[in-house]
């Protein structure tokens, strides 16, 4: 009998580890998760460790111009207008729209999820005041709202994701609350009142855990969109300084030579397409560790 | 005593039952009305219309003593019994446990209110987070009063298991591994961790098989004995009462009708609505057909209650005006002039028809001549 009570308690990084066993037992499983799984780290792993794989400053311009991808020369996957290599770009370039991607959403996660969980516990007038504030987002384009927050703190990574994650909080907001209602109408909410817990207790032990799958859901979709939203931002002049690689900004810089050299837009394109898939991928797997009904049952 | 019933003029607060000593809890006067649901013109135009879960209840329940608490859907018992727990604070009224007002605590005296008195709840599966595994479940209580923890917390865990009928490897088992019996038994085990005086265990057994539902009673009697509890017991099913109470009080749209010792109850019922809830008790020998219930119809909406007596729209007994006008108040069956010998068939208790002082109706009937009674006895 091995028991996972032993492990009571423990926690890797705050994550209960039956949780952590759980995911594992999952990825081993799908195939789907594993590819996941492998596209994330891989990804993940070429952004942070950018400055020791990349085979060249992703600044410098030390080529010619416009080469095309060609696995046996020095710059496998080409050169820009500029002459950089654009592998060591889009390892660069990795960095900040997979930083600016998931940043933003966790941003925008934390903040409405927050929010969700206070207004449909709470209900009343503090669900009216919470839930109409985050109506008014809805009357902005986020665009807007993004352009007013980048032009307030000015430019930077940090600023971007923040001007970035600011228009999912609606969304996660919206998503929890809608869960919590339904949950508080179980009678474990009552259990848990009646056992002598108190309301912040409640609200992160018996509701947060039960909401986590719609949110993981709705997280990993809005990585993809957030991706996009710094290459809107950065195409625009308004994210990141303009000669820092992004997928996004050379997704931009390519179309002006998108006849004469398809790759330099083509491969980072390809790239957040192939990311967007993983992150996907990766979630599913995440939300199907979190369902312990459904990891038990098969 | 104080009553505290605002509009409902029927109610006073004389009715409350004599007892020997002073109750483990006293409720007095108990009213929860829930507002109904409305939109953002009725908020500000219209009349606030509400509904009358409960409407004035006086009930107490000694130690070690069983209070079975029985009605039909919807009348509210559910909603009494979540007020008696602290669940819900009631609208009026004044709860009293072990001689302290608890009608208004909140914060660390609730906390510790919640230490004595726990909760058993109707739906085994709902009442259980899925997402806890059930030795979290039973062991949260002990850590949040802080009884146990580490080994010794685990030590208690798989000896309340134990004691419900759980083995130690359930410990680790989600909630929808389990059968609904070893659910309640877990929601069980999850009351009896704080050793509380009193359990409020809201239709404990309705969720389960027949064959279930004998061995989860058995075991509450087992429990009851071993550690003096007392339980208010709701159930909608006066033979699931019958084996566990040692009094009982029947509800009907918010109200107790009846009340008294168990063998009042079962073996001399005087209330029409008690009579009828009995005669529908399915019978092993199939003597009786299906259709042929003294009881027709729904409950009327307890936003809106009928006039005068409450059962009248359904009393098979109806006796006119005075039955429409005025609100019965709860009144001695003993020594009133006209009690009906017990009806031949409810199995009866005790055969000899007194009844206990504490035994009490809300009925006009009683005050009705026996000739007319045993004329218009729809039992005999």
């Amino acid at each position: 009998m091995s028991s996972r009570f032993d492990t009571e308690g423990g926690r890797i990084f705050g994550v209960r580890t039956d949780l952590v066993e759980q995911f594992v037992n999952t990825v081993r499983r799908d195939l789907k998760a594993k590819i996941g799984v492998v596209i994330v780290t891989l990804f993940l792993l070429a952004a942070i460790f950018a400055p020791e794989l990349a085979p060249y400053d992703p600044m410098a311009q030390d080529f010619a111009p416009l080469q095309a991808p060609a696995l046996s020369s020095e710059t496998p996957l080409g050169t820009d207008s500029f002459g950089r290599d654009l592998l060591s770009r889009l390892m660069y370039g990795a960095r900040i729209s997979l930083g600016v991607g998931l940043g933003a959403v966790l941003f925008g996660a934390v903040t409405g999820v927050l929010l969700g969980l206070l207004a449909g516990f709470y209900g009343g007038w503090v669900d009216d005041l919470l839930m109409r504030s985050v109506d008014v987002m809805w009357a902005f384009p986020w665009l807007l709202i993004a352009i007013m927050l980048v032009s307030i703190f000015g430019q930077g990574v940090w600023n971007v994701v923040i001007a970035v994650g600011f228009a999912y909080i609606d969304d996660f907001a919206r998503i929890t609350r809608g869960e919590v209602l339904s949950i508080r109408e179980e009678e474990y909410m009552l259990a848990a009142e009646s056992v002598g817990l108190g309301d912040l207790e409640i609200i992160f032990e018996e509701v947060f855990p039960n909401t986590v799958a719609p949110i993981i859901v709705q997280f990993t979709v809005l990585v993809a969109r957030a991706m996009l939203a710094e290459a809107t931002l950065s195409f625009l002049g308004l994210g990141v300084k303009p000669s820092t690689p992004t997928w996004g900004s050379l997704l931009g810089q390519g179309r002006d030579f998108i006849t004469q050299a398809w790759w330099i837009s083509i491969l980072p394109g390809v790239l957040i397409m192939i990311t967007v898939l993983g992150i996907n991928l990766f979630g599913d797997a995440l939300r199907d560790a979190f369902d312990v009904r459904e990891v038990d049952s098969e | 005593m104080i009553t505290v019933s605002t509009d409902s003029p029927g109610t006073t607060g004389t009715t409350a039952e004599p007892t020997d000593q002073e109750p483990l809890l006293r409720a007095t006067g108990i009213e929860k009305y829930f507002q109904t649901e409305t939109g953002l013109f009725d908020r500000f135009f219209g009349e606030p219309t509400h509904v009358r879960a409960v409407d004035g209840v006086d009930l107490s329940v000694g130690e070690r003593e069983t209070l079975g608490l029985v009605g039909e859907s919807g009348c509210g018992k559910t909603t009494l019994g979540r007020v008696l727990s602290r669940l819900y604070d009631p609208s009026a009224g004044t709860l009293e446990f072990d001689g302290d007002d608890i009608t208004d605590l909140s914060g660390d005296a609730l906390k510790r209110l919640r230490k004595r008195v726990q909760v058993i709840f109707q739906d085994p599966m709902s009442s259980l987070n899925p997402r806890k595994t059930a030795g979290e479940i039973v062991g949260k209580p002990l850590e949040v009063h802080d009884i146990a923890t580490g080994q010794a917390k685990r030590d208690r865990l798989v000896e309340l298991f134990d004691e419900v009928g759980l083995q130690e490897s359930h410990l680790d088992r989600y909630p929808h591994e389990f059968s609904g019996g070893q659910r309640q038994r877990i929601g069980i085990a999850r009351a009896l961790a704080v050793e509380p005086d009193l359990i409020v265990a809201d239709e404990p057994v309705s969720a389960l098989d027949v064959s279930v539902q004998a061995q989860i009673i058995n075991l509450m009697k087992r429990l009851q004995d071993k550690y003096g509890l007392a339980y208010v017991f709701i159930a909608h099913d006066l033979s699931v009462v019958k084996h566990i109470s040692d009094r009982v009080a029947v509800m009907y749209l918010g109200r107790i009708v009846e009340r008294g010792k168990k063998r009042d109850i079962f073996g001399n019922p005087q209330h029409p609505y008690t009579r009828a809830l009995l005669h529908s008790i399915p019978r092993v020998d199939g003597e009786r057909k299906r259709n042929e219930s003294l009881l027709e119809g729904n409950p009327p909406s307890p936003i809106d209650p009928p006039s005068g007596c409450r059962f009248r729209t359904r009393c098979p007994e109806y006796l006119g005006d005075e039955c429409a006008e005025i609100d019965p108040e709860l009144e001695p069956v003993a020594g009133a002039s006209g009690t009906v010998a017990p009806p031949e068939r409810v199995e009866a208790i005790s055969t000899d028809g007194d009844s206990s002082p504490e035994h009490v109706i809300a009925c006009h009937w009683l005050g009705e001549s026996s000739e007319r009674r045993a004329r218009e006895d729809p039992m005999s």
